[in-house]
């Protein structure tokens, strides 16, 4: 039926991050708890740095996130893979070596190549209904970037891309192809918004005690000795992309690159937020209909002959 | 119309709430039947069916419900007389398999079945004679080369007869007999040459003493050819093996046929176990079938009286009048004197390789065959890149189109003459030609290729019941059920009866076998005839088993198949595909632990559900009273059956033919519903949004005139897009789809 | 028995009731006739089977070389040196992506072409599928450039599946965009396409018909040409599409007549189709083989039921359709008839590759010069996925693949990289191919 409000999915997120810095972790926790509240949909989460608990970790962490879903909606629940970069296997992060939680990752294969990933996923999504936040090297968007008609599909489908600049320069080769070539606007989130906006650690205490092991909590603990403030960018790169327009940050400059700027009015509200949406508790999925949010078609039809 | 709006409608389909996807707020200015109007028109018909206002919502008084409807409509009569008529443009289409055949047939007397030898035609529409969507592919145009020869060799006689007459013998111990039942045996078998042969039928065994002779029937492609008695009971010589044989005579068409050899109504062997009846101590059955010929026959071949209109024999004018003749037919239009001359190179050829005149002659049908004058029906506009060019088609043209609709097959000679003379576009003319080939028994195509598609009865030659459950299924059973559906539609086009027959009529055609099925008693022998319907239980095309058939699954019914079926091809209305995470059926469970009713009944339960299925559901449980095959029954499994339901325009009823009963209400919506498809067929192309001026003003002439069959037909053949043309544009067609079909709309609205 | 008293040229086609060809009587086939080469040619066939697998019957728990095989595969375990299993290759384009239910018309529509199918009914648009394009390079050495088989018949009426054209789950090969090829059905047909009546004729038969086609096609090609020039852009399209299909009869004619070979496929023509859904594939997979061993072509896509099929496998005593019994919703009963189907379909595959490993040509076997993909287009049929499909290879392309193992890509691995790794062993050369990133690596023995 062709009626004049047609209700259109929130935005699609495609997070790649080294997953190096706990400021990431918190920007993925945020991710998924914007999903829970409609408010955006994870395209995909790609690992920049070839660390496999890395990876490993982000697929328990979907998982995490998913656990609150029962019934038939969970028998049809898709689980997207995660990307890893390839490579030489990089050091692992102190903050997944402890902890063993559940996942489906045993090895590389499990893992699906961050372009190829990125691609088939923004394939998915709406036009001009998506946008990109990278934290750690741009190796996989520059891939991206020289893959087969993948720019016509970047321009179509992503309206933003959001840099934390947070150890781009790990590959400046990259760095500076995709600032070049990248097709969508880009806003990068500098080094003094991330000291200005601290994640502040109390908040472990309090707003994860909700889950004994919680994995974000867990990750927290185990990057540097408690008690401590993370500062973020990626978070900031995280809550502008997916609210752009929701005044939380100003801009500066014109043109195609712009800077984010720290209103110093909405520092509080930021954190709160940061707060409120990484501690979210999962959300257990209701069946989708199709009509409304076609981008989850992905995640399985039925047919009607079993049915009846 | 805005208070009605705001107070009754905006209740539900507000900013807020927006149910549906509707938020009339937007709809509020008149201008937005224009705007809207593919969404207006949704409205409008839950307006019409008394779905919307949903039960539970205060519903404004009729005069002011029928005033909106008034309105809207009027305002929708107003955009559409604004818009110029456009008939569409038909792309040059190519013949599908029936239609070959037929003109195949019509064309050289020949019997050639495409459907055997080519792919299947691709459907669109629901029919597959729609000129976009019939491709054609390397293997097809290598059968139709193929086909050109065969039809061609046969037309002529080219080959001659065997000088001895062949036996092809089929032996139930060869394995080369099928038995369908204990009575009946079949063969299929490839008869090579046009001729008569004698036909054996071996029947070992023998009854009792006091056995009563039984008729045999033996059956080519399901028709009865010829009928005899056949003694049972024992001969008066003494045989260690009795064994006897029946034999016929007769002339037989080559081809691949089917031949089917069985006793007609013997009763004594249903007192059999099936051990026994092959007993030859116990029974007397069928086990062989012999041909043998070919035989000269007298029977002229007829393919050879319509080509040779003169002895080729007599020189070259005769050959250049003969070719003349056939490409004239073969292209339906004169051929014009180049394409003549093209033709009669190939005698010139044949001859130059020392074969006959004769083998000339065939060699240039062969030719003609392949041409894409023959294989298409091209119709030629003036300025093709032209949109805009609106122009009458010829009467050659519409030649085509009628015979093509009426017919599925070329013109005949009479047609096609008027055709050339200019008379047929004078109506009077034409009506009278539309009349007599409805009474032509060839309009049966009409029975066979729309209705066939329309009613889906042709998914009865692959549908599998599951043996089982219903061991009375059968090909004898599924061809009478055929037979059936195809007798009824004739009927109710032949005697133009008006179209609630459809729905509901107190009259069938039966034979003994089918009757049986129904319980209907009286009834005896293979042949069908009308009767008269007593009871409720049967009684228009959602009664009969062939229907019923082709909408259940091979193990049971199913409310929502059987309640779809009814939505798209009685009522009209596209229901959209279900939601996923639907949870599947407990097949095991139903008849044993639940109803299937009671199964559905989460249907109703969850409201996302339940906003299409209040539209299925209710029809598909008015027909639970027959099963999967289509036979009457109070029971399913341990559960009396419930057929009873609720409309959503808040109408029930407790059985079947209550509810078709009600559903001759909705007789103007299943008149709209068929005029689209007909239209459709007739065309050979979608409907498009500027064909419903022409749907609405059908619609409007048929209720003015009783909603008579013919009328339809009448009015289709009267009405723009099938008496004029108009160039393709120079967009291909694709670009400028955007069919009436709703859920198609849904694609477009893609942000 | 049957008599004959005579036997005029055309009853060299018997009438045989429900027959069934005879078994191969003799495996020694005249040798290809347009070897041009002592390297016998590479082949390639897919043979696609619809609705999914039940994958923990068809994954084994190991990768690398194979050893025992789940339930699924098991009728290939004796030749399990011989064939190469893939893991995680994914049709992205099959997926919805935006465009709602349907995954049957998409993931059939996409298999061989890489391209999401326009959703339609009537003006059907896919893309080129790969065998095509590999057809249309090295078919130019043989008479057929590709063959397309099937088993099915289309449903006559009603639609397919959410709006998409049956045209979408009917074919697998696409030669053009708009058109799709469709498969032959019926054995005999088959058979006829492929020998024709050629037996029966006398060479000099045989020119005489060749001629006499070859001036009717001339004819018609000319008289084609000259209509099309008073006609708009979609009526010419439709008699290009013609124009099209009569040049390529116009060339295996010539094929055939500079190869003046008559092939004896040492079979009985068949006379129609079988009701035996096991004898059927015999039927089709014996003519297979002969069009492989006599170089009849080098390209076959074979559809064994089309996608979204409901028929029931009552040879096998499973009454219900095989598409509704796909989605299981987890139920084991469902789940086991589906198994039972995947392992019937299987059954006959592994007939077929037993019958070509013992042809012997050039320094191996006939299986050891082909890539036979024995594939379905979506993994799992109850939650309609699209990754992971089911997958492997039978054969060694010309002795490249080091076979005999199970190699498992990284996920999302697009398909369309197998297709080019395909296409390079068959001799074509392409930088992209659907949706491809790359070529498949890690196949080869070098």
């Amino acid at each position: 039926m062709q009626f004049p409000i047609p209700a259109k999915p929130p935005v699609g997120i495609v997070f790649d991050s080294a997953m190096g810095r706990i400021d990431d972790v918190l920007a993925l926790a945020m991710l998924h708890g914007f999903d829970g509240k409609d408010q955006a949909r994870i395209a995909a989460v790609c690992v920049s740095r070839a660390d496999l608990q890395a990876a490993q970790f982000c697929d328990a962490l979907g998982r995490f996130y998913a656990s609150a879903t029962s019934g038939p909606a969970a028998m049809f629940m898709r689980f997207a893979p995660i990307g890893l970069a390839d490579g030489k296997p990089a050091a692992a992060s102190v903050m997944f070596s402890k902890a063993a939680y559940a996942n489906a990752v045993k090895n590389i294969n499990d893992t699906a190549d961050p372009a190829t990933l990125i691609r088939n996923e923004l394939m998915a999504q709406y036009d001009q209904n998506a946008a990109v936040v990278l934290s750690g090297p741009a190796t996989d968007l520059a891939k991206l970037l020289d893959m087969q008609g993948v720019k016509e599909w970047i321009a179509r489908k992503v309206r933003l891309l959001c840099v934390a600049d947070n150890g781009l320069q790990a590959d400046a080769a990259a760095a500076e192809k995709v600032f070049a070539e990248w097709p969508t606007p880009i806003v990068t989130a500098g080094r003094e918004i991330g000291e200005a906006l601290p994640f502040p650690g109390d908040s472990i205490e309090k707003d994860f005690a909700y889950e004994n092991a919680h994995p974000v909590a867990g990750a927290y603990r185990a990057f540097k000795p408690m008690p401590y403030d993370a500062p973020s960018w990626a978070m900031a790169a995280m809550l502008y992309a997916v609210h752009p327009n929701d005044g939380y940050f100003k801009l500066s400059g014109t043109g195609h690159h712009r800077e984010l700027i720290v209103d110093p009015e909405q520092k509080d509200r930021i954190i709160r937020t940061y707060i409120e949406m990484a501690s979210a508790k999962p959300v257990p999925r209701k069946p989708r209909h199709p009509v409304d949010e076609k981008k989850d078609e992905k995640k399985d039809e039925k047919k009607v002959e079993a049915g009846k | 119309m805005k208070p009605v709006l705001s107070q009754t409608c905006a209740l539900c389909h507000n900013d807020k709430l927006s149910s549906g996807g509707l938020n009339v707020k937007l709809l509020m200015s008149p201008d937005s039947v224009a705007t809207y109007r593919d969404g207006w028109e949704t409205i409008l018909e839950k307006l019409r069916s008394g779905e919307m206002p949903p039960k539970g919502i205060p519903r404004p008084p009729e005069a002011q419900m029928q005033a909106l409807i008034h309105y809207v409509e009027g305002e929708f009569d107003r955009a559409d007389r604004n818009i110029k008529p456009d008939p569409g443009h038909v792309t040059a289409r190519r013949l599908n398999r029936s239609e070959y055949s037929n003109t195949i047939r019509d064309l050289l007397a020949v019997d050639f079945r495409a459907e055997k030898d080519f792919p299947t035609d691709d459907s669109g529409y629901g029919f597959d004679n729609i000129a976009d969507v019939l491709t054609i592919s390397p293997v097809l145009m290598e059968n139709y080369v193929d086909a050109a020869e065969i039809v061609a060799s046969r037309a002529m006689g080219a080959d001659p007869l065997p000088k001895k007459p062949l036996e092809v013998q089929y032996h139930a111990k060869d394995k080369t007999i099928r038995r369908l039942d204990l009575s009946t045996i079949e063969a299929s078998h490839r008869v090579e040459w046009d001729g008569d042969y004698i036909i054996r039928f071996g029947m070992p065994g023998a009854r009792a003493a006091d056995a009563k002779p039984v008729t045999l029937g033996f059956w080519m492609d399901g028709t009865l050819l010829k009928t005899m008695p056949v003694e049972t009971k024992p001969s008066q010589l003494v045989y260690f093996d009795p064994y006897s044989e029946a034999e016929v005579r007769m002339y037989l068409p080559s081809g691949d046929h089917v031949f089917r050899a069985g006793f007609i109504d013997d009763d004594f062997v249903k007192t059999l176990s099936e051990k026994d009846a092959y007993s030859s101590k116990k029974n007397k059955y069928l086990n062989s079938i012999v041909f043998e010929g070919p035989f000269p026959t007298d029977v002229e071949r007829a393919s050879r009286k319509k080509i040779l209109i003169c002895d080729p024999k007599s020189g070259q004018a005769c050959v250049e009048k003969i070719v003349s003749a056939l490409a004239h037919r073969a292209y339906r239009r004169p051929a014009t004197r180049v394409e003549v001359a093209s033709l009669l190179k190939f005698v010139a050829l044949a001859r130059s390789r020392g074969e006959t005149t004769e083998q000339g002659i065939q060699l240039a049908i062969e030719a003609m065959l392949v041409t894409p004058q023959f294989l298409f029906r091209i119709e030629h506009d003036p300025n093709p890149t032209d949109a805009l060019d609106v122009h009458r088609i010829s009467d050659v043209e519409m030649a085509s189109r009628l015979s093509y609709f009426l017919w599925s097959s070329m013109p005949d000679d009479e047609l096609l003459g008027l055709a050339e003379a200019g008379k047929l576009h004078d109506p009077a003319v034409l009506d009278a030609q539309v009349k007599r080939m409805l009474a032509d028994r060839r309009s049966a195509a009409l029975a066979a290729n729309f209705a066939g598609q329309w009613l889906e009865i042709r998914n009865l030659d692959v549908v599998k019941p599951d043996p089982d459950k219903f061991p009375e299924w059968g090909p004898e059973l599924r061809d009478a059920m055929k037979t059936e559906t195809r007798m009824f539609f004739e009927y109710v086009l032949r005697e133009d009866r008006p179209l609630s027959d459809f729905i509901d009529a107190k009259y069938t055609f039966l034979n003994a076998r089918l009757a049986k099925f129904y319980g209907i008693p009286d009834v005896t022998g293979p042949d069908f005839r009308r009767v008269e319907l007593t009871t409720g239980q049967r009684g228009g095309l959602l009664s009969q088993a062939s229907v019923l058939t082709v909408s259940s699954y091979p193990t049971r019914t199913s409310v929502v198949l059987r309640g779809k079926y009814v939505l798209n091809n009685i009522l009209g209305s596209e229901i959209p595909p279900p939601p996923p995470d639907v949870p599947a059926l407990d097949e095991s469970a139903v008849g044993t632990l639940m109803s299937l009713r009671q199964q559905m009944e989460k249907h109703r339960a969850d409201p996302m559900c339940s906003s299409c299925h209040n539209k299925m559901d209710p029809l598909g449980f008015g027909l639970e009273n027959y099963n999967a095959i289509g036979k009457w029954r109070t029971m399913d499994g341990k559960f009396p059956v419930d057929s009873s339901g609720t409309l959503p325009n808040g109408k029930s009823f407790q059985t079947p033919d209550q509810m078709r009963a009600l559903l001759m209400a909705g007789l103007p919506q299943f008149s709209r519903c068929l005029t689209e498809k007909m239209l459709t067929y007739a065309l050979g192309r979608g409907l498009q949004p500027y064909d419903r001026q022409t749907v609405n003003a059908i619609g409007r002439d048929m209720a003015a005139s009783g909603y008579h069959f013919q009328s339809l037909i009448f009015e289709i053949v009267h009405s723009t897009p099938f008496q004029m043309g108009r160039g393709a544009g120079s967009q291909p067609a694709a670009a400028s789809h955007a069919a009436l079909n709703p859920a198609f709309n849904k694609e477009l609205a893609r942000p | 028995m049957i008599t004959k008293k005579s036997l005029p040229r055309r009853t060299f086609l018997r009438g045989m009731g429900t027959a069934v060809a005879l078994p191969f009587l003799d495996a020694m086939v005249p040798a290809l006739a347009s070897a041009t080469t002592t390297k016998p040619p590479v082949r390639m066939a897919f043979v696609y089977v619809p609705n999914g697998i039940i994958m923990n019957g068809w994954n084994p728990e190991y990768e690398g070389t194979l050893g025992e095989l789940p339930r699924i595969l098991k009728p290939l375990e004796q030749y399990s040196q011989d064939i190469t299993l893939f893991g995680n290759l994914t049709h992205n384009t099959g997926r919805a992506l935006l465009d709602g239910a349907g995954d049957h018309g998409r993931c059939c529509a996409s298999y061989l072409t890489g391209v999401q199918p326009r959703k339609t009914v009537i003006d059907i648009k896919a893309g080129v599928s790969f065998d095509q394009i590999v057809a249309n390079q090295v078919g130019k050495a043989t008479r057929f450039p590709s063959l397309e088989l099937g088993m099915e018949d289309a449903r006559q009426a009603g639609d397919c599946d959410s709006g998409y054209s049956c045209a979408y789950t009917n074919n697998l090969a696409w030669k053009s965009e708009t058109q799709p090829l469709p498969p032959v059905l019926d054995p005999r047909a088959l058979f006829e396409r492929l020998f024709g009546n050629g037996l029966a004729l006398t060479p000099a038969a045989r020119a005489r018909e060749n001629l006499y086609r070859r001036s009717i096609l001339d004819f018609v090609s000319d008289d084609t040409r000259k209509l099309e020039t008073g006609l708009g852009p979609t009526d010419r399209r439709k008699l290009d599409e013609y124009l099209s299909s009569i040049r390529e009869i116009e060339r295996q004619i010539e094929k055939a007549e500079k190869d003046n070979t008559q092939i004896d496929p040492h079979m009985e023509k068949p006379y129609g189709v079988p009701a035996d859904f096991a004898e059927h594939f015999k039927l089709m997979s014996d003519m297979m083989t002969v069009a492989f061993q006599s170089d009849l072509t080098r390209v076959i896509t074979f559809l064994v039921t089309h996608e979204g099929t409901s028929r029931p496998y009552r040879e096998i005593d499973i009454p219900d359709g095989h598409h509704p019994l796909t989605h299981h919703r987890n139920q084991p009963d469902l789940i086991e008839k589906v198994t039972q189907i995947n392992s019937y379909h299987v059954r006959q595959f592994a007939a077929w590759i037993a019958k070509l490993r013992t042809i012997r040509e050039g320094d191996g076997s006939l299986l050891d010069n082909c890539m036979i993909v024995y594939g379905a287009g979506l993994s799992d049929g109850n939650r309609h996925l699209h990754e992971d499909l089911p997958t492997l290879i039978a054969g060694r392309g010309g002795s490249h693949f080091k076979s005999g193992r199970r190699i498992v890509y990284r996920k999302e691995t697009p398909m369309c990289n197998l297709y080019l790794a395909m296409m390079d062993r068959m001799g074509v050369h392409v930088e992209h191919f659907g949706d491809s990133t790359g070529r498949l690596d890690a196949l080869d023995l070098t």
